[in-house]
């Protein structure tokens, strides 16, 4: 007679889930933000974006003049929605620019 | 007792009352935006030092206040603060031959102030804004209080008992490296116990510079800024029983060497406002040094 091993079925779950993930993709936007030029402000810039359900993070960047918005796998980007909330943040949006990336 | 002092310790807490938003001047507000929705919190202690006194009674005053401010966000325009004061003031003298000292420590008045931004220019690496601001310090701080001695003078008092209101406006242009402030600001005191502080008028300015990290990297990296401000504070005669005291008031230029260091999420700041000018009424006591220190935090 067979016995289940919960030990044995964690280990192949665990050693399963990264190959299903294993080419998945999510997408990416690229904001240029105008106005933005100290860290302090730029941290109110990130927590505004992270008022969106779909954005996994947001990171600004004050050298390049952007914010990078990744979203959470299988959701769609609403660029609207993220010029209002950089607007709300003080600061002035510009072009976007939206990619896809591979999960690692 | 001479009330006239209090024209030296009331501008030195105002100064620094409306400043809660990000790195910016040390002793006076700022444009730059406050997010919508988002909290800043300012803990500030300072400690200011009168000692030269012109009058045979060599008053010496010393405050040592801790401030706390509260900065909100209500949309990407207009920001309100509350701030709130806990300061030790202690004045020693000598009347008579005999040294008397004299003190109180407590909570003192309630400020709080609205800020809009009516004017804005955002570009690549830079941002110019101008925003008035309006506010109003509630008697919410003790005004009776008594030692001893009897009733503490007013410049003793945690509160003032008066409702006072300010305005002004302030311009901030700031780029990755630099950072320009100017501020013209005025305040009218109310009157409690026969008693009305001078109005006080001031025109602030400020420069900051980066100084660390000289080449900027990816990301969001902590800046350290080194900054120089003036504030030239003009302080009207204080009204006792309805005549003006003729040993107060005056006007004071302040020269204010300041560090900041600025992440994402907080902020640590020092400065200390040295008078290189007092042109104080009769016998109105003069300052010697105000000493800030600090912190901001992104909540």
């Amino acid at each position: 007679m067979k016995t289940f091993r919960p030990g044995l079925a964690a280990m192949l779950l665990a050693l399963a889930v990264p190959l299903l993930a294993f080419g998945a993709e999510r997408q990416v936007v690229d904001i240029a933000v105008r106005g933005m030029t100290c860290p302090f402000c730029a941290y109110g810039l990130e927590k505004n974006l992270g008022k969106a359900g779909e954005v996994e993070q947001a990171s600004a960047s004050l050298k390049s003049q952007n914010v990078h918005i990744v979203l959470k796998p299988g959701t769609q980007p609403n660029i609207v929605r993220y010029k209002q909330l950089i607007n709300d943040a003080g600061f002035t949006p510009g072009e976007a620019h939206v990619s896809t990336e591979e999960i690692e | 007792m001479n009330p006239s002092f209090r024209g030296i310790v009331a501008p030195a807490i105002l100064g620094v009352w409306t400043s809660a938003a990000i790195a910016a001047p040390l002793t006076f507000n700022t444009a730059l935006p406050v997010s919508t929705d988002e909290w800043i919190v300012r803990e500030q202690f300072i400690y200011m030092k009168s000692t030269d006194d012109p009058s045979p009674m060599k008053r010496r005053m010393e405050v040592s206040a801790l401030v706390t401010t509260l900065g909100y966000g209500v949309t990407r325009d207009f920001a309100v603060f509350g701030m709130l004061p806990y300061a030790d003031k202690r004045l020693s003298m000598n009347a008579g031959g005999r040294d008397a000292s004299r003190s109180r420590a407590g909570p003192g008045d309630l400020i709080l102030m609205g800020r809009y931004t009516a004017h804005e220019e955002n570009g690549r690496r830079y941002t110019f804004r101008i925003a008035p601001f309006l506010g109003v310090k509630t008697p919410t701080g003790s005004d009776g209080a008594s030692d001893s001695l009897g009733r503490l003078p007013p410049p003793l008092q945690p509160g003032s008992g008066s409702w006072d209101w300010q305005g002004g406006a302030v311009a901030s242009w700031q780029t990755l490296e630099w950072g320009g402030d100017i501020q013209f600001a005025h305040r009218a005191n109310g009157e409690a116990n026969r008693f009305r502080a001078g109005a006080t008028s001031r025109l602030d300015l400020s420069v900051q510079r980066r100084l660390w990290p000289r080449t900027l990297g990816e990301g969001v990296p902590g800046f350290l800024y080194g900054g120089l401000e003036a504030n030239l504070v003009h302080v009207g005669k204080n009204r006792m029983r309805g005549e003006d005291d003729p040993n107060s008031g005056g006007t004071t230029l302040y020269l204010t060497p300041t560090v900041q260091y600025v992440t994402r999420k907080w902020v640590l700041e020092a400065g200390i406002q040295i008078p290189v000018s007092q042109r104080l009424n009769g016998t109105a006591l003069e300052n010697d040094y105000i000493l800030t220190t600090g912190f901001r935090l992104n909540l």
